[in-house]
């Protein structure tokens, strides 16, 4: 019977890959957790949907790392992170980081010594170049170079003879008893389905981005995170669902650093309004409290919005081109001039990216599925809370990178790998491929244009109020009810696409429960009809997972053991 | 648009587009690397960075589809 069944698979399945840890995701946390589960002596398979090394949002990484050094003061850092996260972050999460940041980013650094790259950029002395960028107080900003740091983790898996498996899209997540046991991924490229065996297994596969603005996450669109769901991992935060900004005309980043070297935001009649909104650091506020504020600028009459480079100093703008290299050639490329013109500029909504929510996570990464770990955007991003200060997602993608793989190894070590005919994945291949199959239904680029129309509008994305979100949940649930199941794919990359906006609409749907559920304001989450932030009522994380196989969300009081929260209600700061 | 094409008097043929592309926007026939896929293009430059010629990458920064503007 076994045999019979070992047979389907094989007649179904291209390749069988082996491990004891299989790393979804080759951005900074996935190749952190392969190269730290490798240095552990243990078998490691590092699967990415595209090229590892120019794949995820990490090449794209503009510049800021929060990296808390041996002569800073732990409690001020500490306590500016959590405040500035507006109290939603996970205390002992930031504690870790911390506490761990300085000597991984050290040994990231030495490693690019050895190739000749440079990841972190040194003053004269040699000590880490640092400045106050956006939200920092008392905190500073470190300054990384992302190809370089990419580069170099490219270089270290390959040194190590990590195994590196390109152009699969992971689809599924394989259990036996409950516990994770491996994964299916399809080649979009040859079509071949590749069945990972895996003992213990880690998602490093970012957030959804809803193919939205700002540069470089097309490709992201939330797999690692439903995958987590289905099987009965809690979304967290999703009400935190993030916006960047970005030129109106063309797709950048680097806000941080612009903002922090003297780029300035104004509104249509020329008035620098953020100073209005964050008296303490004006231009350099937090994002939440930045695309809240430009939407109600335009939505009060007082549009369009531009970014102001113009003073940016001559030797801060050499430094800006080289930490965001492709922004700068894309805003020359359409004629804009960054450095002798304002620029008109607008919020953009990056979904569960970044620091947007995702799938929650303990101390170990674990997330609470038997055998399934989570590192960098993938999971809640616990050390921001709201949205905190610059700089925080790098770091966590390294720490939480190491972290993972410290939890995945000894688990791998007390796994066996599953009996190829235990796996029954003929129900899950024949999902996959059924978009294939079918003649009419719904084109997957129509329906990707459907969802952005209904989440990114600033009465659902920024200025929120319970009608606003009901009927965009209302058309989500429609979406997701009538076009989902109906969607046809031509081709493979269709079928890839069919999939990504499967997954595009059921983490909608989840962060617009999860912003009807919070009624109060914090951080991105700003309800017109709850203006006020509430320390009384709504101290809670927003928790989404699937039971019986409906979408059920909570609030989940968590604990605050080194900074107390105030009470009361008070404005949004 | 955004990649507009590649410049073949100057493209050595390397692959390195073909390679790094996030959003596999490129094709081959052959050794011949072209533009298959213009409208998934999502301008994040990186084939340009990458590519050792200058120049040989024909691209702008406007979007390849619409986005529906937050207002």
């Amino acid at each position: 019977m076994v045999k019979a069944v070992s047979r389907k698979i094989t007649s179904l399945i291209n390749e069988v890959i082996d491990a004891d840890v299989l790393v979804v995701g080759g951005g900074l946390a996935g190749c952190m957790a392969a190269i730290k589960a490798k240095d552990q002596g243990v078998k490691v398979v590092l699967v990415d949907k595209g090229y590892i090394s120019r794949s995820g949002q990490s090449p794209f990484a503009a510049g800021s790392i929060n990296i808390f050094t041996p002569e800073d003061d732990l409690s001020l850092w500490l306590r500016e992170i959590v405040e500035r996260g507006e109290y939603l972050n996970d205390q002992e999460w930031v504690k870790l980081q911390l506490e761990n940041i300085y000597s991984l980013t050290t040994e990231l650094d030495a490693w690019g010594k050895e190739y000749g790259l440079t990841v972190l950029e040194r003053d004269e002395k040699g000590s880490l170049l640092r400045r106050k960028a956006r939200g920092n107080i008392n905190t500073l900003t470190s300054v990384i170079n992302a190809l370089p740091m990419m580069d170099t983790l490219r270089r270290r898996l390959v040194k190590l003879e990590v195994p590196l498996y390109e152009r699969i899209m992971v689809t599924d997540l394989l259990t036996e008893d409950g516990r994770v046991v491996g994964a299916l991924g399809l080649n979009y490229r040859d079509g071949k389905l590749y069945l990972f065996r895996a003992k213990a297994t880690i998602l490093a596969a970012a957030g959804c981005g809803f193919k939205s603005f700002f540069i470089g996450h097309r490709n992201l669109t939330g797999e690692g995170q439903v995958m987590a769901y289905q099987l009965g991992a809690a979304l967290r935060n999703l009400d935190q669902a993030m916006s960047n900004t970005t030129a109106r005309e063309v797709d950048i980043h680097g806000l941080s650093f612009m903002v922090g070297f003297g780029g300035r935001f104004l509104n249509g009649r020329g008035e620098e309004f953020m100073w209005r909104y964050d008296p303490e650091v004006g231009n350099r506020a937090r994002l939440t409290r930045l695309t809240v504020a430009m939407a109600r600028e335009v939505a009060e009459g007082r549009g369009p919005i531009y970014m102001d480079l113009t003073q940016v100093p001559t030797h801060d703008q050499t430094l800006l081109k080289q930490i965001v290299p492709e922004g700068f050639r894309s805003l020359e490329s359409v004629g804009l001039k960054p450095f002798r013109e304002k620029i008109e500029w607008m919020p953009a909504f990056e979904g569960t990216l970044a620091h947007g929510g995702g799938v929650h996570i303990d101390l170990g990464c674990a997330t609470g599925v038997p055998g399934l770990f989570a590192a960098g955007d993938n999971t809640c991003t616990p050390e921001h809370g709201t949205w905190s200060i610059t700089g925080l997602n790098l770091s966590f993608c390294i720490v939480s990178g190491k972290v993972a793989a410290d939890s995945a190894v000894p688990e791998a070590s007390r796994a066996s790998l599953s009996a190829l005919g235990n796996l029954d994945v003929a129900p899950l291949v024949d999902a996959l491929l059924a978009p294939l199959d079918r003649e009419g239904g719904s084109n997957p680029e129509e329906v990707i244009a459907r969802i952005q129309q209904t989440i990114i509008p600033y009465p659902v994305a920024y200025l929120r109020r319970e009608e606003t979100l009901q009927n965009a949940l209302a058309r989500i649930q429609n979406t997701r009810q009538w076009e989902i199941p109906r969607l046809r794919a031509r081709n493979l990359r269709e079928l890839v696409k069919a999939r990504e906006v499967r997954n595009m609409a059921l983490i909608a749907e989840a962060i617009v429960q999860s912003a009807l559920y919070r009624q109060e304001s914090r951080g991105f989450h700003y309800r017109e009809d709850y203006p006020l932030t509430d320390n009384d009522q709504w101290l809670k994380w927003i928790m989404v997972k699937e039971e019986r196989g409906e979408m059920k969300v909570r609030g989940e009081v968590f604990p605050t053991p080194y900074i107390q929260p105030p009470t009361g209600k008070y404005p949004p700061r | 648009m955004p990649i507009l094409g590649i410049d073949r008097e100057k493209c050595i043929n390397c692959d390195k587009c073909y390679q790094i592309c996030p959003m596999d926007v490129f094709g081959k026939i052959g050794r011949l690397v072209y533009v298959a896929h213009q409208e998934d293009c999502m301008c994040c430059f990186l084939c340009d960075i990458d590519c050792p010629v200058t120049g040989a990458i024909i691209i702008d920064g406007r979007r390849s589809r619409p986005i529906p503007f937050p207002y």
